[in-house]
């Protein structure tokens, strides 16, 4: 893959993930976080469909058992995975409030990113209290404070819609796989301040299967 | 680099050896991952993302052209991502730390209130058992005759029943289902028992002699205890009214628990 170069993690690091099921944004979001991993980073994934174990991910049933699990391991000195899965029923609210509470111990009061941190969020659908117009107070929380909760944030969506237009202003990358619906591209062509017909290559008749396009803020399409 | 594990005076047993090998294995790991993070540090930092409003203003020659149509990338396949589940797994480095789980969130003032409500009447509740409850409640008999109760068992099984079947309907209005998020072992005690009475007297048509409950299209009917036969009366709305505010404390959820259900004392 030639993209790799590309998905090196910036401070503030914000991305999305847009395409409908089975086009590959699971397994992009597994890269994503090996590449993290690798960097010695702790990864986050809401992973209600367990997709993740497979990738090397632990998985965990609640909250409370994962915050359990790894202050355990903390208190003992003993190795604990930094690949963290919740399969819980909230699933993205759970996952999030666990990354921002570990972020505001670990890094916030810190002059420094003392951990950093990645949250990938596998269904973006399944926040309780989001969507095309409104955000809830932790999500915005974490979006606002990333930088200093040391926290990357991926989110997976099958719309562009499922964000509303002031988080698309803060996104910093954008993966874009085919569309099913032109007016989703559109709508994407206007999330990212493209020019119209910029992404007419994201139609499902002009895009292969697991391919995608690289957005970033201020450099456009990579 | 980590020392191996020297036999002492050569009388250090396997598991000892085990025990030491594992514990450099932890410091190599701990070393390795503080070398990553220093690394990580080390470098030089990256340059601000560039938001688009900065975009605007930089150098043109600096970006791209956003217009540029961009590179096909292709996802890998999840399989050729497979690693062990502990793959990632690292001695925590030692100065950070982790505190324990905050408590769960308090309730809510409604659900508070809600739960107090059930509380009282699960207070009363289970304290109800089918053998005492003619002796706390005089008027059951009669209640039961009215719920079509052939004796003062079948009276008390419908008494019952629908006092438990309150308990439910309040759990259904908070929409708490059988989950209690107001951890109180007495709610807790009074919607399982209410459970397991309306469970029963479901299965056995007991509930099906409670107006409001039962199949919902098979409206209920009081049967004549002597024939067996539905009784017409049920069929007129105006003979509700001879349950009087027990019929109203009945369809309102959030009732108090009804005097003639206060426990003997």
């Amino acid at each position: 893959m030639d993209g790799s170069s590309a998905l090196i993690p910036k401070a503030n690091y914000f991305a999305v993930v847009v395409g409908p099921p089975g086009c590959g944004k699971s397994s992009l979001a597994a890269q994503l976080a090996h590449e993290r991993l690798r960097a010695g980073r702790w990864v986050f994934v809401q992973d209600q469909n367990r997709e993740f174990r497979q990738v090397g991910a632990v998985e965990y049933t609640s909250v409370h058992e994962a915050e359990l699990a790894i202050g355990q391991a903390f208190a003992q000195q003993r190795p604990v995975s930094r690949f963290v899965a919740l399969c819980t029923a909230r699933g993205a609210d759970d996952v999030l409030e666990l990354a921002v509470r570990i972020g505001e111990q670990w890094n916030q009061r810190f002059q420094a990113v003392r951990a950093p941190l990645c949250l990938i969020v596998n269904e973006t659908s399944s926040f309780e209290g989001s969507g095309s117009s409104y955000i809830d107070k932790t999500q915005e929380r974490a979006i606002n404070l990333r930088r200093h909760l040391g926290l990357e944030l991926v989110y997976c969506m099958q719309r562009p819609t499922q964000l509303p237009k002031s988080v698309w202003d803060v996104i910093t990358d954008a993966y874009l796989f085919a569309q099913v619906r032109p007016d989703r591209i559109v709508e994407l062509e206007g999330n990212l301040n493209l020019p119209r017909g910029a992404l007419a290559s994201l139609s499902t008749a002009a895009m292969p299967p697991h391919r995608y396009l690289h957005w970033q803020a201020g450099r456009g399409l990579l | 680099m980590a020392t191996a594990a020297q036999p002492v005076n050569g009388t250090a047993s396997p598991a000892e050896l085990e025990l030491e090998r594992r514990r450099n294995r932890d410091r190599e790991r701990q070393r390795a991952y503080r070398a990553r993070l220093r690394t990580d540090d080390a470098a030089p930092p990256a340059p601000l993302p560039v938001t688009r409003d900065r975009a605007a203003s930089a150098q043109p020659e600096a970006a791209p052209p956003v217009h540029s149509r961009g590179t096909l990338h292709e996802t890998p396949r999840l399989e050729s991502l497979r690693v062990e589940p502990e793959a990632f797994a690292d001695v925590p480095p030692a100065e950070l730390e982790l505190g324990p789980p905050p408590p769960p969130p308090e309730p809510s003032p409604a659900a508070l209130a809600g739960a107090q409500k059930i509380a009282g009447l699960a207070a009363v509740l289970v304290r109800l058992t089918l053998d005492d409850v003619s002796a706390r409640f005089p008027q059951v008999r009669e209640l039961g005759a009215q719920m079509g109760a052939a004796d003062l068992d079948q009276a008390k099984i419908a008494t019952v029943t629908w006092a438990h079947a309150t308990v439910l309907r309040c759990c259904a209005k908070h929409g708490w289902g059988f989950a209690i998020p107001y951890e109180d072992e007495l709610v807790t005690l009074g919607i399982f028992a209410g459970c397991g009475v309306y469970q029963w007297a479901r299965l056995t048509g007991a509930l099906d002699r409670v107006p409001g409950h039962g199949d919902p299209a098979a409206p209920a009917r009081r049967t004549s205890p002597a024939s067996g036969a539905p009784d017409p009366v049920n069929d007129d709305d105006e003979a509700d009214s001879e349950w009087g505010n027990i019929r109203l404390e009945r369809n309102d959820a959030t009732a108090k628990v009804p005097a003639w259900m206060a426990p003997a004392r």
